[in-house]
């Protein structure tokens, strides 16, 4: 247990540090390049294109950069924590649509109620939580609709996710690839001392109720 | 003939190295003059305070004060003096935060020139200005949020047709495809969203969904 805490945590901690330099040091270099670049003045056309394919290739890499540093750690979630973090990860999963909830045919909901201010790496297990929930359901599920509950409930924060999908054998499962995922969603669990309860029917969709004590 | 005075803006940034780029690509304009440049907000205030630029373009995270706090507080005291948010990368929520602290508009720092000018014009008309590469997520948040530049503007009256090509553009159609639906030419379809854009005072799509989204024109 100390030993998965102490690697999660490590882990977390290397992602920030990543996130923070590409956000925070390589962004704005990039940036400065292109500004300068935009100063020149060339009269000659085939120059005038290199310099406009140049620009579009540092463009291209900064928005690069900005899912990189996204995926690694959300700057919501940091800043804002995460309620709106999560609210965000919905909002561009669907991306290019104004109803961004929908993403491959699959509409997810998200409904919270009462959730205080949690301690970071709290709020940081529960953020992955629920995105390995989310690819679960994405990726597995073939389901249409998807639930997503953030609630107290006696001291504790219950989150409880539901889906309308093909359900799976938990056993069958933990021996595949998803197994990884699982296994990852008990870590998160097992590590802030919360219980974490699967109910999941082949046919049946998939509950998952996560009770963490706050 | 006399030229008109340039727009004064001041700059706000907690990395060197972006200024320098900023300032090199504005030199040849003299229509914008930079006067000053902070290395985070409290500087930033203070410099408002003794140069009155007209336009400020501040970074939104910044050591010290940042971006938003600065602008909340050069909104309050210095209505006249607008401010332009900077960003780099679309953190959707400091968006949203620098805009109801009072910011007039907001760009990525990987926006082209020609938007940065047209941004700084923009504004300092008074007027607001989306980055052109807003995502659909964050025009969705900006409609729904607190902010709201039309509050006191009179509400302009649309046709039908108006409202369709609008409700269009919100779906993201082409004017190639808002023409064949309306069975119209591509170039009516054109001056329909022209029109549209002058009327709500937007400078680009983003601005037609915000204010349709906003008006309840087009619903999410």
């Amino acid at each position: 247990m100390a030993k998965i805490l102490a690697e999660i945590t490590t882990l977390e901690n290397e992602r920030a540090r990543v996130a923070n330099d590409l956000h925070d040091e390589l962004g704005p270099l990039l940036s400065a390049i292109k500004f300068k670049l935009s100063s020149i003045e060339t009269h000659l056309p085939e120059d005038e294109l290199v310099m406009q394919q140049t620009s579009e290739h540092i463009v291209d890499i900064i928005s690069r950069m900005r899912e990189i540093s996204n995926d690694l750690m959300p700057n919501t979630l940091i800043r804002k924590g995460l309620v709106y973090a999560i609210d965000e990860f919905i909002g561009k999963l669907g991306n290019g649509q104004i109803h961004g909830e929908t993403v491959h045919g699959l509409t997810i909901s998200f409904s919270h109620v009462d959730v205080p201010e949690l301690p970071k790496n709290m709020a940081i297990n529960i953020y992955r939580i629920i995105q390995e929930i989310v690819h679960n359901t994405i990726k597995h599920a073939k389901a249409s609709l998807l639930r997503i509950n953030v609630l107290m409930k006696d001291k504790k924060l219950v989150l409880q996710t539901e889906d309308n999908g093909s359900g799976f054998d938990y056993g069958d499962a933990s021996k595949t690839s998803a197994g990884f995922g699982l296994r990852n969603l008990v870590s998160r669990t097992e590590i802030m001392g919360g219980d974490l309860f699967i109910e999941s029917k082949k046919g049946k969709g998939t509950v998952y109720t996560i009770e963490i004590p706050v | 003939m006399r030229k008109s005075a340039p727009i004064r803006i001041l700059l706000a940034d907690d990395h060197e190295i972006f200024r320098d780029g900023f300032q090199v690509m504005l030199k040849k304009q003299d229509y914008i003059k930079l006067i000053g440049e902070a290395a985070n907000g409290r500087e930033l205030v203070e410099m408002v305070g003794m140069l009155q630029p007209d336009v400020v373009i501040t970074d939104i995270k910044m050591p010290e004060l940042d971006g938003v706090e600065a602008t909340r507080i050069i909104a309050n005291k210095y209505p006249a003096i607008q401010v332009i948010g900077l960003t780099m990368f679309d953190d959707d929520n400091l968006i949203i935060d620098m805009l109801e602290a009072g910011a007039k508009g907001y760009l990525l720092k990987s926006a082209h020139k020609k938007e940065i000018i047209e941004a700084i014009q923009t504004v300092y008309n008074k007027e607001v200005y989306y980055c052109k590469s807003t995502s659909a997520n964050l025009m969705r948040l900006i409609a729904q949020s607190r902010y709201n530049p039309y509050k006191h503007e009179p509400k302009p009256v649309f046709t039908d047709k108006e409202l369709e090509v609008m409700r269009m553009i919100c779906q993201q159609a082409s004017n190639k495809e808002i023409a064949a639906h309306l069975s119209l030419s591509i170039r009516t379809i054109e001056g329909y969203r022209d029109r549209i854009q002058e009327r709500i005072k937007a400078k680009n799509m983003v601005g037609i969904v915000v204010y349709a989204i906003r008006e309840g024109i087009y619903k999410v």
